[in-house]
């Protein structure tokens, strides 16, 4: 379903929290020539660190690639173009794209490099950077559970980026470690609603995540 | 006591009871093991969680579960877990009492200008924009208290005393209607007369 040249976001925040399923059949397609918006690109060989490693992303979008050595070669050699923003910014990028917003108007970053060919605004004397909406061809999510509609409950810290960028991709592939009946996870603890979600496939075991 | 104790235990002097802290990459992962006895605060972790407490014991931990660098947590009774659009709002409105910075991200702070130079290190910012930014809504709620000084303390490392001096100065072009002073302190017990 996911053509080579296809932009992705990818939830997780070092692996926790990100399709390990889905990213582990991409490296087996070898899918090439990926955009990957995400926080980070894990560690070598682990959660989005498989599609670094298999040298499958030709652009990255991401706030923190320290981690993981093999990233920050292949972006040094040429062979991934890398943007890098704030957490905070790149949160809210995606949020601006997938709730139909224009841009960000947000004071970190002013005075530094990441301000760089990108306008400011003043509102009530106080300065803002305008950074530009994410979206995305593809939204890949973990959560915990979903229901046969796609509801979807996630677990503590492995929420992270998942809630966002499932308003934020033109089709959203989560998966789940459990697909329940619907009507299972009650409406009160449901923290993405089945309306955002477009395909769900079942965890299964895989790299003991 | 080796120079990371020291600095986390320094750090951990500086919380005060039921403030709302955030603790970076690295060291500053370490700096509950030193709080003052009988202070209680409260951490968040930017990757989406506030009442972040040490990992429960071995064969207790949950994958689902962990700090800003990926290492297993807990979480206190009355926790919350969050999405990472409220992490960093709270973080980036101001809501913090107090930002713990690894030395990484305060030494990119200095080498920022040049992290685009073929061949160097380049980590990428993370959340350590967005956190200083949140310290500058701190100095203006300090201000807008009627409030005449205020203090950012940051521990670093000899070689990330030119980076300090860059947030300094780069904060000063930030506020610049406040006198803003960076002082080197290389004795971690150092506290300020109030």
């Amino acid at each position: 379903m996911i053509p080579e040249g296809a932009s992705l976001m990818i939830g997780g925040f070092m692996g926790v929290g990100s399709p390990h399923r889905i990213i582990d059949e991409l490296v087996r397609q070898g899918r090439k020539n990926l955009t990957v918006i995400a926080n980070d690109t894990a560690t070598p060989n682990f959660a989005i660190g498989r599609l670094i490693a298999a040298k499958l992303i030709a652009r990255l979008i991401a706030t923190h690639i320290g981690l993981n050595p093999e990233t920050q070669r292949q972006m040094m050699v040429g062979e991934i173009a890398v943007e890098l923003s704030p957490q905070g910014t790149l949160a809210e990028r995606i949020r601006a794209g997938g709730f139909g917003l224009g841009g960000v108007l947000t004071p970190t970053g002013l005075g530094t490099v990441v301000a760089e060919n990108k306008p400011t605004v003043v509102v009530d004397g106080r300065e803002f950077l305008l950074e530009k909406p994410l979206t995305a061809d593809f939204a890949l999510l973990a959560a915990h559970r979903a229901d046969y509609r796609g509801n979807l409950e996630y677990l503590l810290t492995a929420r992270n980026f998942n809630m966002v960028m499932a308003t934020a991709g033109r089709t959203v592939i989560a998966e789940p470690e459990h697909i329940v009946p619907t009507g299972v996870i009650p409406p009160d603890m449901v923290a993405t609603p089945f309306v955002c979600v477009d395909y769900i496939i079942e965890r299964c075991a895989v790299n003991g995540r | 006591m080796d120079d990371k104790t020291l600095i986390a235990k320094r750090v951990a002097l500086e919380m005060k009871e039921g403030n709302l802290v955030n603790l970076g990459i690295g060291l500053p992962t370490t700096v509950p093991r030193y709080l003052p006895p009988g202070v209680e605060v409260y951490f968040q972790s930017e990757n989406g969680i506030i009442g972040m407490a040490p990992v429960p014991g071995q064969g207790m931990e949950d994958p689902s579960l962990t700090d800003a660098g990926g290492g297993f947590v807990g979480a206190i009774p009355g926790a919350a877990s969050i999405d990472s659009c409220l992490s960093f709002g709270l973080i980036r409105g101001g809501h913090l009492d107090i930002t713990v910075l690894g030395g990484l991200e305060v030494d990119e702070r200095g080498q920022l200008a040049n992290w685009m130079v073929p061949g160097k290190m380049v980590p990428g910012m993370g959340g350590a924009m967005d956190l200083v930014t949140g310290a500058i809504g701190y100095f203006q709620d300090v201000i807008g208290f009627g409030r005449r000084i205020a203090m950012l303390a940051v521990g670093y490392g000899p070689s990330e005393e030119p980076g300090g001096a860059e947030v300094a100065r780069w904060m000063r072009t930030v506020l610049p209607d406040l006198t803003i002073d960076w002082w080197p302190v290389p004795d971690p017990s150092w506290i300020p007369r109030t």
